[in-house]
């Protein structure tokens, strides 16, 4: 159930609310923002790509390690705020016509009135087809599956192995890993993610041991947030000379901070 | 005008299989052998439903769902194309990137149901799926927003109707190289030669077909199904582009958008008959290139 409903949310992130959003983003102003666009397109394809590696992964497929204590599903206390958050993503991707006309009043206290709302209710009238099609799918996804079962009913369902060709005993091992499921997309990107591989390949004819390992550091992380916090770090450094621990002197600063404010504010009366 | 248009769907339905039909008698052609019949898939799908299911031990409910969700993703799919100048029976403005997303989410389900057999064959062919998927989506949208700069429309009816032989004569260039796009397009997203080899049988090299090695039966038969759907729906793009509507009387454009559809199917034969596989590590290349063209297009646009 909680699989289910964690699909449930992943398909209506992905379909609905990313719909819904991504026509409020590209809209009727389309035309002036190609560029834009077709940014956004392929964004569309790697985000289909990450949740499904990340849904593929973790849920799906033989268990990928020994637990070593069996699993237990959880209670239905945890179960069921997982099931209404889904159900909510869903609401709001089949609703987002109606959620976009709510927000207007909200929206028009914010701005500025000489920014016209009429765009957006555009959108909205937009995305009534979005949703109306939407909701189709689930209908109709529902109606072809009713019809399957129907057609197997008082026929042989088996179970067998997964297709097995050229594996005489297949384990999960052989299991398509996380990280060869992202590769081809991660080598296009190669120049900005600056992946290093480690390990042995194989050699000879007979090999006895060859490993490989990948790390790909957090470039945002290391590029970006390390060498800027450092700075920081470095320039407020001195300032730590303030912080000892010594209560007395806390009150201290206290007492000097209420005493320019009060300065401060007496200077100003006269 | 609404009643007429439940045709196209309808026709969609009732023909799309025909088309592979057509693509396998081109290629039989070429190979110098009889072939089989133009209506095999229809033999194939009726042959499939009636049959039981096998199921994978590895599999959870989510590969039992998958189908159906194509299934439906694909006819509402083709629910917003239009053809022979008569609008789709669901269109508005904006259908055009809704129409992407429901192929979108029809491949997400599919490479779930990849990554539930535990197959390492289907989780190579899920990953080179989304890869290629990933890169041929800009494809399509920059060509869609050439065509609603072009027609001043935002929806797929809507630019398609205007999309006149006027249009041709003025801008002839620019609708070529975003067909030139589309074409690499439809190969792509539709496994044929020379991205993907529908008839290959080393699950190795296989990208589509290899994701649905795991299912049979009336299973399969859906998957099949919404595959010729989807080979009719891109197919019905790139002849809605090339075949100008008001060109003729309105009566005759039904036929010549089918007559372009049988033209299509015979021109992807072709291909598939003379042409190689590429090499899996060029295909990126292609459907960059593919990219690339629409991104010139849309440059082309903007600044002329």
């Amino acid at each position: 159930m909680t699989v289910l409903s964690s699909q449930k949310t992943a398909h209506a992130l992905r379909h609905f609310n990313i719909c819904g959003s991504l026509w409020a983003i590209y809209g009727p102003n389309a035309t002036a923002a190609g560029a834009i666009f077709s940014g956004l397109a392929l964004i569309g394809g790697l985000a289909a790509a990450c949740f499904t590696r990340c849904f593929g992964f973790i849920f799906l497929g033989e268990p990928r390690n020994e637990m070593r204590s069996p699993t237990l599903e959880v209670s239905a206390l945890m179960r069921w705020p997982m099931v209404i958050l889904a159900a909510a993503c869903l609401a709001i991707g089949l609703t987002s016509p109606w959620s976009i006309r709510l927000t207007v009043p909200a929206i028009q206290c914010l701005i500025s009135s000489d920014v016209p709302v009429e765009p957006l209710m555009l959108s909205a009238r937009m995305l009534a087809g979005v949703a109306v099609v939407s909701a189709g799918l689930l209908v109709l996804a529902v109606i072809f599956y009713v019809i399957r079962r129907n057609l197997t009913r008082g026929k042989e369902e088996r179970t067998e192995v997964t297709w097995d060709c050229g594996y005489a005993r297949p384990t999960a091992r052989m299991q398509y890993t996380a990280s060869s499921f992202a590769q081809p997309l991660l080598d296009l990107f190669r120049v900005f993610l600056g992946t290093r591989h480690h390990g042995v390949s194989v050699q000879g004819f007979f090999p006895k041991h060859a490993n490989h390992e990948t790390e790909t550091p957090d470039g945002a992380k290391e590029w970006l947030f390390a060498p800027l916090f450092r700075g920081i770090d470095r320039l407020v450094a001195p300032m730590r000379i303030l912080q000892h621990g010594r209560i007395h002197l806390y009150v201290l600063y206290i007492a000097l901070t209420l005493l320019t404010l009060l300065i401060w504010k007496a200077g100003f009366l006269r | 005008m609404k009643t007429i248009s439940c045709i196209l769907p309808l026709s969609a339905w009732l023909l799309a299989p025909l088309m592979l039909g057509i693509i396998n008698r081109i290629k039989a052609f070429f190979a110098g052998r009889q072939g089989q019949s133009v209506f095999q898939l229809y033999y194939d799908l009726a042959k499939l439903l009636k049959k039981g299911s096998v199921y994978s031990r590895t599999t959870s409910r989510v590969f039992r769902y998958v189908p159906s969700v194509v299934l439906s993703a694909m006819v509402l799919a083709t629910l917003m194309i239009p053809w022979g100048g008569l609008p789709a029976p669901v269109s508005f403005a904006g259908d055009l990137i809704l129409l992407a997303y429901l192929l979108g989410a029809a491949r997400f389900a599919m490479v779930l149901a990849a990554l539930d057999t535990g197959s390492s064959f289907e989780g190579m062919g899920a990953s080179r799926e989304v890869q290629f998927a990933a890169l041929a989506e800009p494809s399509l949208f920059l060509g869609m927003v050439v065509l609603a700069i072009q027609t001043g429309h935002g929806g797929l009816s809507d630019i398609f109707a205007s999309l006149t032989s006027a249009s041709w004569q003025s801008a002839p260039a620019l609708l070529f190289l975003v067909a030139c796009s589309w074409m690499v397009l439809l190969l792509c997203e539709n496994s044929r030669i020379p991205i993907d080899d529908p008839n290959t049988h080393l699950e190795l090299t296989m990208i589509h077909e290899v994701m649905v090695l795991d299912y049979g039966g009336p299973d399969l038969g859906y998957m099949l199904y919404a595959a010729a759907l989807k080979l009719w729906i891109f197919s019905a793009l790139l002849v809605n582009l090339l075949v100008p509507s008001q060109l003729i009387g309105h009566w005759m454009q039904i036929p010549l958008f089918l007559v372009g559809m049988v033209i299509m199917a015979t021109l992807v034969g072709v291909v598939e008959s003379i042409m190689a596989r590429l090499r899996l590590m060029q295909v990126p290349n292609l459907l960059i290139g593919a990219g690339a063209l629409g991104a010139m297009v849309l440059i082309l646009k903007l600044v002329g």
